[in-house]
């Protein structure tokens, strides 16, 4: 069984690897506005510390029950993209990341 | 309004950045094969140039996500899986193509193909001229 503290870290990871996508979004334009907006900074800070528990949760356990579960990550976009970016959340994206999900379980489960 | 081609322009950045990161990964896997457990064995050729590919990767994804819906284009980034798998079973013997990994392979880009094709239809896209102002 996958224990309570591998879950805790690579849920924490997806959760802070979709808020960095979702600083990136904010961030894009023009060059300069990028750099000077901040929104780059906070998304490339929160991308390294979903890295970090990443990492750290590699240490606890296999690579084959880690990597489906960074899959969550399209889900927390999907809703971080409704809630803050007006993006809509239709049936095709949820269908979409569902397959993605079941694509990648077929892909890390063959070993 | 972004047009048509802008939308698979973001793809096509996002895919292209995919394959960056994975090659980073792949590299990365390299390098850590050659750390002998000094702090400076860290710091190889194999474990640079992932560094490398990683950085070129993210500025492909920061100009993805210029093109298009987050949510459209961030599950692109599940393209990554197939490159990992592909690159590694040709280059790795440990790893080796299967039957489970082509099914696999076969979800995450019909899943990706459905995202791109309905994305226009549903107008999806219609509000992109918004979000590049904001």
């Amino acid at each position: 069984m996958v224990s309570i503290l591998t879950l805790v870290l690579v849920i924490s990871s997806t959760l802070l690897g979709a808020g960095g996508a979702l600083f990136f979004k904010k961030g894009v334009g023009s060059i300069r506005k990028m750099f000077t907006s901040g929104y780059l900074w906070y998304g490339l800070f929160l991308y390294g510390l979903s890295v970090i528990l990443y990492v750290a949760a590699l240490r606890f356990e296999e690579l084959t029950v880690v990597y489906p579960l960074v899959s969550l990550t399209y889900i927390w976009t999907i809703i971080f993209a409704a809630k803050y970016l007006n993006e809509k959340i239709t049936s095709t994206k949820i269908i979409a990341v569902s397959g993605i999900i079941v694509g990648v379980l077929f892909i890390t489960l063959a070993g | 309004m972004i047009s048509t081609n802008s939308k698979y322009l973001g793809f096509g950045l996002m895919v292209f950045c995919t394959f960056f990161t994975s090659i980073g990964q792949i590299l990365w896997k390299f390098g850590v094969n050659s750390f002998t457990g000094s702090l400076f064995s860290i710091i190889n050729v194999p474990f640079v140039l992932g560094c490398v590919a990683y950085g070129f990767g993210l500025i492909l994804l920061l100009a993805s996500l210029k093109y298009g819906e987050l949510s459209v284009l961030y599950p692109v980034i599940a393209t990554s899986y197939i490159w990992v798998s592909l690159l590694s079973s040709y280059l790795f013997q440990t790893d080796s193509m299967s039957l489970y990994k082509w099914v696999g392979i076969g979800f995450i880009l019909i899943s990706i193909a459905l995202l791109g094709y309905k994305s226009e239809k549903m107008g999806g896209l219609s509000k992109l001229s918004g979000v590049k102002n904001g």
